[in-house]
């Protein structure tokens, strides 16, 4: 027999008490683990999200992330195509890049002849066949669905268009599902306004140029004609400050999950966004956005990336920023679910502790006769104190187990359940889900703290107990 | 060889601002192998001489030595792992531990030890079958009768080979045919081991088996008295205060 074995009967002698204690630290630990997996997801999720349009790396002018937007022309990378090639070219950086593509993101002005309304958006070019790939980048196996992106085999003058800039535009009556707008219906344009027949003949003639341009080229996308209720001119200014201006065709709506952004946002072919702003044959681009194989390669490649770019083009201003850096609500999302998640933990752990404290102390109060006994017969305080502390501590193991074996079986339930919701600035509903058994450090994490405290807890009752009188707690009754 | 040697021992308790005296000046010997009673009735101080003697707790005043060692000398560890080593205890209420079995119970004490397991059990089998339970070895204390639980407590008492029993009122909570027989086991034990008991009872079955029996009153020592079915060593005696003659067996 060993002082473990005494002290597990011990937990047995008053069982309801027990398991009651043992049941209280399995609810706390579920609940925690609970809470802690679908902080996990989330934030695998949120990430996902990011990265599936920015990547991890984003290579930009220096100065770009605090002055680019004031004038994205000045704070572009001068040749973006060379800067793609050569990360490309080097196996230790293309080993690991999943797919590295140009942005190109400037304020500009958009208009609806058709409608005589007028808006001014964020044009964000992008290169659609690389952002279907970066759409498929699932990591960490979110259930997250993989959508192409929509521009990918449209022509090169289409445009999707945020639903705010949509809704303000008026063009969402044209769309093949108005409701993509919003649930309200848009209102008509002012009645018996005469058409602005110059505006309108821009749009046209506008259209007719891109169509030959693209004839021209033998593009297998070439631009059609686009008809009226469906056509935005979008004007911009060169980086010579001459008005250029450029007729898209929306060809949908896709929410930003922001209001903001979504009053802002047209989404367009890369190429035609750097003609519209640098005029044909520019390579420039405000960022390449660099998506990883492996997440866990992100300090590598952006050291690797720095020593690469100083190499290769010394003396360009160039900087290299990881998607948290650039998308700073990341970071402020991550550290507030960590607080709250801290903020449960704490409460948690008070209950526990409280619940053993008093637990032992009742037990303590039980058996002061029996303590009395066992240290005339020999044993010294310090071995008293340890059969309370492992009475504790082995309630606290009993407790957490159950509550991780109830967590884990609550993951199952909650996961099969299929639940959606949406989170703040999320474009669309994302699924419910919470991993518990793919935190392991988490699980271990709960494991750890709450044995420990739980026989911290019991610190100052056992030790009550191991300096007891011994006469007084013979003659207790 | 003296067993526990008491030096003009006093004990107050202090309750508010007013100083109980429980005993006076105190002086007494026990020698080794003996089987000594306490006698006196409730509040004369018999528990606290017993406490005393087994290291429960300390002289207000005076110098208690028990098998040659002092024990005002002794920080509490040491004086616990002495009281494990010397002293075995056995209580009216027999004081088993509920949720371990009758071996389990007489191995405790043992627990301290470096005894390797296998003789530990070895030793808690020789000692249940001395009281007569090895077929009761695995049965725990609520499946016992009183003497049977007595007959564990007994043998817990023995399972560090102790030099000195302390038993506090041991049969009163027994039928007088359970009394008959622990007080037959605990003198078998006394004499085919050598050890020493020093029993405290109101029982005149217990005194009749006394080698010495001690009378106390009021915190002090009335009379130290060789009973007749001693072997004569030893002679009556007093407190120190009442100058009883010396002994060479038991006295002041």
């Amino acid at each position: 027999m060993m002082l473990h074995q005494v002290a597990a009967r011990n937990l047995l002698r008053n069982r309801r008490r027990s398991i009651a204690t043992a049941l209280t630290i399995a609810i706390g630990v579920t609940a925690l683990l609970l809470f802690g997996g679908f902080r996990a997801d989330l934030i695998k999720l949120m990430l996902t999200g990011y990265v599936r349009t920015l990547g991890h790396v984003i290579v930009q002018h220096q100065d770009f992330f605090e002055y680019g937007s004031g004038n994205p022309a000045q704070y572009s990378i001068e040749d973006a195509m060379a800067v793609r090639n050569a990360l490309l070219a080097q196996p230790d950086l293309a080993s690991r890049i999943h797919v590295a593509t140009p942005l190109l993101m400037f304020p500009s002005v958009a208009g609806h002849a058709a409608r005589e309304t007028s808006k001014t958006v964020l044009i964000n070019g992008q290169e659609a066949e690389d952002q279907s790939l970066m759409r498929t980048w699932n990591y960490w196996g979110v259930r997250m669905p993989v959508k192409p992106h929509p521009l990918a085999g449209k022509p090169a003058n289409s445009a999707l268009l945020g639903t705010g800039v949509a809704r303000m535009l008026q063009v969402c009556s044209a769309l093949p599902d108005p409701q993509q707008c919003g649930a309200r219906a848009p209102r008509p344009p002012v009645a018996n306004t005469p058409v602005n027949t110059d505006l309108l003949n821009l749009a046209e003639d506008e259209s007719t140029s891109s169509q030959s341009a693209q004839a021209a080229k033998g593009s297998q996308s070439p631009a059609q004609s686009v008809p009226a209720d469906r056509a935005i001119e979008v004007l911009a200014a060169t980086t010579r400050g001459v008005p250029n201006v450029k007729t898209f065709q929306v060809i949908g709506t896709e929410s930003q999950g922001f209001k903001e952004m979504d009053d802002a946002y047209v989404i367009v072919g890369y190429q035609a966004a750097r003609d519209l702003l640098f005029g044909r044959g520019s390579t420039q681009a405000t960022s390449i956005a660099i998506q990883l194989n492996n997440p866990d390669d992100l300090q590598t490649m952006v050291e690797k990336t720095r020593a690469m770019l100083a190499a290769k083009f010394p003396g360009a201003p160039l900087a290299v920023r990881t998607v948290n850096e650039v998308v700073p609500f990341i970071d402020q999302t991550i550290s507030m679910f960590n607080t709250i998640f801290g903020f449960i933990a704490t409460l948690i752990i008070a209950v526990v502790m409280f619940t053993v404290a008093n637990t032992v102390s009742a037990s303590i109060l039980e058996r002061t006769t029996e303590i009395g006994t066992i240290r005339a017969l020999g044993l010294r305080r310090s071995t008293v104190m340890q059969l309370f502390l492992l009475e504790a501590t082995m309630l606290a193991l009993v407790g957490t187990l159950v509550g991780i074996a109830g967590s884990v079986v609550m993951e199952l339930l909650i996961n099969s359940m299929q639940l959606s919701w949406r989170p703040p600035g999320a474009a669309e509903d994302m699924p419910l889900t919470v991993s518990v058994f793919r935190e392991l450090g988490m699980v271990a994490g709960a494991l750890v703290v709450a044995v420990v405290f739980a026989t911290l807890a019991a610190v100052p009752a056992a030790n009550k107990a191991a300096r007891l009188k011994i006469v007084d707690a013979l003659r207790f009754t | 060889m003296n067993v526990v040697e008491f030096d003009n021992v006093s004990k107050s308790y202090t309750t508010g601002s007013v100083e109980l005296p429980v005993l006076n000046k105190v002086t007494f010997s026990i020698q080794a192998g003996q089987f000594v009673v306490l006698l006196g009735p409730s509040g004369s101080g018999k528990s606290t001489l017993l406490n005393l003697v087994g290291g429960l707790d300390h002289p207000t005043s005076g110098s208690v030595t028990v098998c040659g060692e002092k024990f005002g000398q002794f920080s509490d560890n040491a004086l616990t792992d002495f009281r494990g080593a010397h002293i075995g205890f056995i209580f009216q209420s027999f004081n088993l531990i509920p949720v371990l079995t009758a071996a389990e119970n007489v191995e405790y004490p043992l627990l301290n030890t470096d005894l390797p397991a296998e003789r530990r059990q070895r030793r808690v089998a020789r000692l249940l079958a001395a009281v007569g339970l090895s077929d009761r070895a695995h049965h725990l204390p609520g499946e016992l009768s009183g003497g049977q639980r007595q007959r564990v407590a007994i043998a817990r008492a023995l399972a560090r080979k102790p030099k000195l029993v302390i038993a506090d009122e041991p049969t009163a909570n027994l039928d007088s045919r359970t009394t008959a027989s622990i007080l037959d086991l605990m003198r078998h034990i006394q004499r085919s081991h050598g050890i020493s008991f020093l029993v405290a009872s109101h029982d005149e079955r217990v005194m009749r088996e006394a080698d010495v029996t001690i009378h106390l009153l009021d915190g002090h020592i009335q009379q130290i008295e060789q009973t007749p079915r001693s072997t004569g060593r030893s002679s009556s005696s007093r407190s120190r205060s009442q100058r009883p003659s010396p002994s060479p067996g038991v006295g002041p």
